[in-house]
């Protein structure tokens, strides 16, 4: 039977190559597409995904499709576990993956892991995490902090 | 996150709770933007509805209070604009945003989640033409009208004959209004239906405040206590906020009719709870907005040894996973009932209040009002109502222009009759342009 298994074969920006069974690599609804219409003969190239990222989104789907017949509490367990050791900066190439490759029980988690760090934190904390602009003028600021001072009493 | 595609960044943000939010308009220009965005706010809050949280209780004693439903831990006093008066009562709230009285010429919107405070303009109530009346008891409700996305308040306001100051008797005159957000104005609805002089009963309505409209399915509802020397059962009044039309509710088909009715409100469908003799109390859901048939039971409970007396019970919410359901009971105590084990367990609550109302309300970025936007459709109007009365105008010169070429060839002598044709042409000029502000609002 084990020959019978398709395999997709992805290769990572870095030259990493790895071989996912289909029904792992399906937990991707663009790779799905792409066996649908054919083209997932040849190894797939993933221009913006590192070997390290595109492991980690493989042991992630690798998780779900092992555990279908799991708890729906058993899984949930098991992505706090996958996603509690996840650094800030991982997190981040993870989304752009997870979006790209369209993995959305994946984007789902990330994300919620995102706005679950975030919602403590201090406007300037979350442009310096993340790299956002500031494009106000110290005045429009200002009058946005003042409108709203009641929610920049965070500590609570 | 700003190397992030904006889908990603609208997902993170709106799995946000409120606080958050409203501190994050103050990141970036673009972020501030995503977050005033009308659809945004529309799926921050259907999420909000799907994963059954930012959920509050709003706890109504002299003061207002709010918990949040996900701890149920203590109650904080609502900081809202002239919130030191004491006295105001939260008479409805829908996506977010609460309705208050102050004093009955004193009705605001509030939205806690953004502390978004508006005045609505004072209309007065006018009595019944030729007859000595001072107003009596007013009933309210909030609600929206999903299709036009307007938010409205009705308020019923019922008089008392002053020559009979004793005489509660059962024929009263009712004057019911609605404003609409969208128009910041009232209007008087006309068509009344002959039940309702029937409505208010003073203790009735005056105990648990069930004066104020519960609203599901797009409708407010009032309950109208059974007169039994009038053979009147218990009756539920429905007041459509679409078609700003009463309506009949059905009620569920139940074995015996002696109970007392009262509604509540469970993730947005109608409960009847059937108060049978404060010994036992049936809480039943309308399945189907409207549909008979689809009331189904929800619960039952009986007296226990710590709650004595069921003189009044409110359904407020689900638990997250749909096993509990948290009522208020005898306006003093929170309990959970375990919707499995048939079982009620009381929740304590700091700082709360010891007689109050409760209401759940959600989190909401909804705004009552968008400067912009209210400006931007004033404008509109104006300008449509300008074209209109120009192309009026212009169809009415050219209209009397030929009556005039007409009648100076036909007649010498004609002023009189030219003008009674203008004035005439004139007035139904008048009617013609009312009629078509009306159609435009």
């Amino acid at each position: 039977m084990a020959s019978t298994l398709k395999k997709i074969i992805l290769k990572s920006c870095d030259g990493k190559i790895l071989e996912v069974e289909e029904a792992v690599a399906v937990q991707s609804q663009m790779i799905k597409n792409m066996i649908e219409d054919d083209c997932a003969n040849e190894e797939i190239p993933l221009p913006d995904i590192t070997g390290e990222i595109l492991s980690m989104i493989i042991e992630y789907c690798k998780m779900h499709v092992d555990g279908e017949n799991n708890s729906n509490n058993e899984l949930i367990a098991r992505d706090a576990d996958f996603i509690t050791r996840v650094d800030l900066n991982t997190l981040y190439y993870l989304i752009v993956a997870a979006n790209f490759l369209n993995v959305k029980s994946l984007l789902d988690l990330t994300c919620q892991r995102v706005a679950d760090i975030i919602k403590g934190k201090s406007p300037e904390e979350i442009r310096l995490t993340f790299n956002i602009k500031n494009d106000f003028t110290p005045e429009e600021e200002e009058e946005i902090r003042k409108k709203n001072a009641w929610a920049f009493d965070y500590k609570d | 996150m700003s190397k992030l595609p904006m889908d990603v960044i609208t997902d993170i943000f709106s799995r946000l709770p409120l606080k958050p939010l409203v501190r994050f308009k103050a990141l970036s220009k673009p972020c501030c933007s995503l977050i005033d965005d009308p659809d945004f706010i529309h799926d921050h809050l259907g999420r909000s509805v799907k994963t059954r949280s930012n959920l509050n209780i709003l706890l109504k004693g002299l003061h207002l209070y709010s918990v949040e439903f996900d701890s149920l831990d203590n109650a904080v006093p609502l900081d809202y604009p002239l919130s030191s008066g004491a006295g105001t009562e939260a008479f409805g709230s829908c996506n977010g945003i609460l309705a208050f009285r102050l004093t009955d010429k004193n009705l605001a919107l509030f939205n806690p989640s953004t502390r978004q405070f508006r005045r609505l303009p004072v209309s007065e109530i006018d009595p019944p033409p030729g007859e000595s009346c001072k107003s009596g008891y007013i009933f309210y409700g909030f609600g929206q009208d999903v299709k036009t996305n307007d938010y409205k308040v009705v308020r019923l306001a019922k008089f008392n004959k002053t020559d009979d100051e004793e005489d509660e008797s059962f024929f009263f005159d009712y004057e019911v209004k609605v404003y609409s957000l969208k128009n910041d104005s009232w209007r008087k609805i006309t068509k009344l239906p002959r039940y309702l002089r029937f409505m208010f009963q003073f203790f009735y309505h005056l105990l648990h405040r069930r004066g104020y409209g519960v609203l599901a399915g797009g409708v407010l509802h009032w309950v109208m206590p059974p007169r039994m020397e009038l053979g009147m059962k218990n009756m539920i009044v429905g007041f459509d906020l679409g078609t700003e039309e009463f309506i009949e509710v059905p009620q569920p088909d139940c074995a015996d009719k002696s109970y007392l009715l009262d509604v509540g409100v469970l993730e947005g469908r109608l409960c009847a709870v059937c108060n049978y003799d404060q010994a036992k109390i049936d809480v039943w859901v309308m399945k189907e907005y409207g549909v008979k048939e689809s009331w189904t039971p929800l619960l039952s409970i009986q007296r226990t040894r710590a709650i004595t007396t069921l003189a009044f019970l409110k359904p407020l919410a689900y638990s997250k996973d749909l096993d509990k359901v948290l009522m208020e009971i005898n306006s003093q105590k929170f309990v959970w009932y375990d919707l499995e084990k048939k079982k009620m367990r009381g929740v304590k609550i700091g700082g709360s209040p010891g007689t109050f109302g409760a209401e759940v309300y959600i989190g909401s970025l909804v705004q009552i009002d968008d400067p912009k936007r209210v400006q931007i459709e004033k404008r509109k109007e104006q300008e449509k109502l300008k074209n209109k009365s120009c192309k009026k105008r212009d169809d009415f010169l050219s209209k009397g222009f030929k009556l005039l070429k007409g009648l100076i060839i036909y007649t010498d002598n004609c002023e009189g009759l030219l003008i009674s044709i203008l004035l005439s042409l004139r007035i139904s000029q008048k009617v013609d342009l009312g009629s078509q502000t009306q159609i435009d609002m």
